[in-house]
């Protein structure tokens, strides 16, 4: 298990560096810069230039980038001015961060009973019911199922704020728009799973020993049933952290999602730079930590050399 | 008496129509006795095992008649009682070792789930104890090891031990095996078919075998039922069924297997055509298309069973015309013209 673990290690540490490479240089091929106004002279432009060591060829700047990463440092933005974008990040992530786990969580407890619930009553009223809720949520974008639970249960029925963060009220609305679409895809992998899983040899080798049906579903179908889900959290965190920029703006929340719009639309190079190292980062972590989840779960994934003797 | 089935019928509606896979069954299973129902793929042999088991969910399935063990008939029981004696009183082993166990959950775990769901105040290190014990009963070396494994890491030789293991923990009254052996190779079959004779006679429990394998009963099985198209066509114990095959089908099952002795080049006997649908089946014998001593009696009516008797005296029953009274002569002329398969003596 200790060497499953360091090899993922190790594979994510691959990718992180990879992430940082490719989106530097990628930043830098998108077309103009970040210091096109007609209100600069262009000597203010030079010494702005200058300033932030854009004159230098671009690898001696991916090399100090890289430098002032491993220190931790992620650079200054170029729009707010003077504010390191490492405190950027650090006042608004704790927003994104406590949305989208909410979502994340929300969305794994409803989305799993429903695949259950939907494939324990194979063919029956319950059963269409949960695939109805699924297609709808995946069909649906973030944006119309945003807007649609603040007219209907902020406007309307006024059962929750409209918008804001201030307290566990303001958070119902985002949290449930936001894990509506994963909510619907994890019940469509669960029940599909559920399914297989019942057909199943040693599901009936499990009715053979005595089991009750509860027994054989909680011990024996759940439990490799699960498999795909986990398989695809890592992905589905993804969907989750980006889906945080519509949500945000839609229900106000103060995340990250705006400071990523604003700093593409800048061309703030360093928060752009900043931001999705810090994104792709989490993500990649996302998945090593899945990946553990994984082989935890599955003992099949864990074999290494010397555990098969 | 251990497990007594009696006009058995299982049939399964289909968007095709409705099969009838099980027409009439009577099977008797007395203490400690071993029984192997023998018989082709689609004969209703394992539908019969799992009715006895109630694994088969009805509807869809339609199941009439009675299956009763030591009196009490298990058709009629709620599920909850069923529940009790599923693993307790009758253990099964299936066919397939490399499906039949869960590949996330520890072996032992799965052992001991077999006992603790019909002892509840069973502790759990005195369960796990018990698991170690019945693993080496069954022949996995360093059974203490093993508790913790996984299916993955076993063979399917071992695989099917751990089934086993898991069938017998409760010391069943009646063992139900699905073709135990189907699934592995030669070498290991053997070893398998001793192992759960060997538990036989140590745990004083009744066996039925399930098998498509003629070598199979003949190692094991005191009694044989043959089946054919869902039906018992011969049934009596296993050297008079051996020796003395009564009914058609039997005598060219028994001449279609290869044989030691056998020249190079010798060609091994089939049986010809294919048994009935089911989905319409027939009035008469379904064995009628395939025989070569069929009567036009056998078209048209379903036989009886009749007894025979060997030279000492045993009978065995067959479900044949040809044993009615005014049947012996075709009998007679069957038996002097090769048995009905042309070119071939019997091997018997």
């Amino acid at each position: 298990m200790a060497r499953y673990i360091l090899k993922r290690f190790f594979i994510s540490l691959l990718t992180i560096i990879a992430l940082v490479t490719v989106v530097f240089f990628l930043v830098r091929a998108i077309p103009g810069e970040p210091f096109l106004s007609d209100k600069l002279t262009p000597e203010i432009r030079e010494n702005m230039l200058r300033y932030y060591g854009f004159d230098q060829p671009l690898y001696v700047q991916y090399l100090k980038y890289v430098k002032n990463l491993l220190r931790g440092d992620l650079g200054v933005s170029m729009h707010y001015n003077g504010l390191a974008v490492a405190g950027i990040i650090g006042d608004s992530f704790p927003y994104s961060a406590s949305l989208g786990i909410r979502a994340l969580l929300l969305a794994c407890l409803v989305g799993i009973a429903l695949g259950v619930v939907s494939a324990l009553n194979r063919g029956r009223f319950l059963d269409y019911f949960c695939i109805i809720i699924a297609i709808v949520g995946v069909s649906l974008p973030d944006f119309v199922t945003g807007y649609l639970l603040q007219y209907v249960f902020a406007i309307k029925l006024k059962l929750f704020p409209i918008a804001l963060w201030r307290g566990f009220r303001y958070t119902v609305l985002p949290t449930f728009a936001l894990s509506f679409y994963t909510t619907a895809l994890l019940a469509r992998i669960m029940r599909a799973s559920m399914l297989e899983v019942t057909g199943q040899d040693y599901v009936k080798v499990a009715r053979a020993k005595g089991l009750s049906e509860f027994q054989i579903v909680a011990r024996h179908e759940i439990r490799n049933a699960i498999l795909p889900v986990i398989t695809i959290l890592g992905p589905v965190t993804a969907a989750i952290l980006t889906g945080t920029f519509i949500i945000e703006s839609i229900y106000a929340v103060p995340g990250m999602g705006k400071f990523y719009v604003s700093g593409i639309q800048n061309l703030d190079y360093s928060q752009v730079l900043g931001l999705t190292i810090f994104y792709g980062t989490f993500l990649v972590m996302a998945n090593f930590v899945v990946d553990i989840l994984y082989g935890f779960v599955d003992p099949r994934i864990r074999v290494d050399r010397r555990d098969r003797a | 008496m251990p497990l007594a089935v009696r006009d058995l019928e299982v049939s399964f509606r289909t968007y095709g129509g409705s099969v009838s896979a099980v027409r009439g069954v009577n099977l008797d299973v007395s203490e400690g006795e071993c029984l192997a129902i023998v018989g082709e793929s689609g004969c209703g042999k394992s539908v019969t095992a799992q009715t006895v088991m109630r694994l088969i969910p009805s509807p869809p399935a339609e199941i009439r008649g009675s299956v009763t063990m030591d009196g009490v008939e298990l058709l009629a029981l709620p599920e909850k009682r069923m529940k009790e004696i599923r693993g307790a009183k009758i253990g099964m082993i299936f066919q397939d070792p490399m499906t039949s166990l869960d590949p996330t959950m520890q072996i032992g775990k799965q052992i001991m789930e077999a006992l603790t769901v019909h002892d509840r105040g069973l502790k759990p290190l005195a369960a796990a104890d018990r698991v170690i014990e019945v693993l080496g009963m069954v022949g996995i070396p360093n059974p203490e090891k093993q508790f913790r494994r996984y299916a993955y890491e076993f063979s399917g030789g071992m695989r099917q031990r751990v089934v086993i293991a898991m069938a017998v923990i409760c010391s069943p009254r009646l063992l139900i095996a699905d073709e135990p052996t189907t699934a592995l190779d030669v070498t290991t079959q053997a070893q398998i078919l001793d192992l759960i004779r060997d538990l036989k006679t140590k745990l004083r429990t009744s066996v039925v075998i399930i098998t498509h394998d003629m070598g199979v009963v003949a190692n094991m099985a005191d009694r044989i039922a043959v089946f054919y198209a869902g039906q018992v066509v011969e049934e009596g114990r296993s050297e008079d069924v051996f020796l003395n095959p009564s009914h058609p089908y039997t005598a060219a099952l028994l001449m279609s297997r290869p044989s030691l002795d056998w020249d190079r080049g010798q060609k091994l006997a089939s049986v010809p055509g294919t048994p009935p649908d089911l989905f319409a089946p027939p009035a008469g014998c379904g064995f009628f298309d395939r025989c070569a001593a069929a009567m036009e009696v056998c078209r048209e009516a379903l036989p009886e069973f009749f007894e025979t008797e060997n030279h000492e005296g045993v009978s065995h029953r067959s479900l044949c015309w040809l044993h009615h009274p005014s049947g012996k002569t075709e009998l007679a002329r069957w038996l002097s013209g090769g048995r009905g398969l042309k070119g071939e003596d019997s091997q018997c």
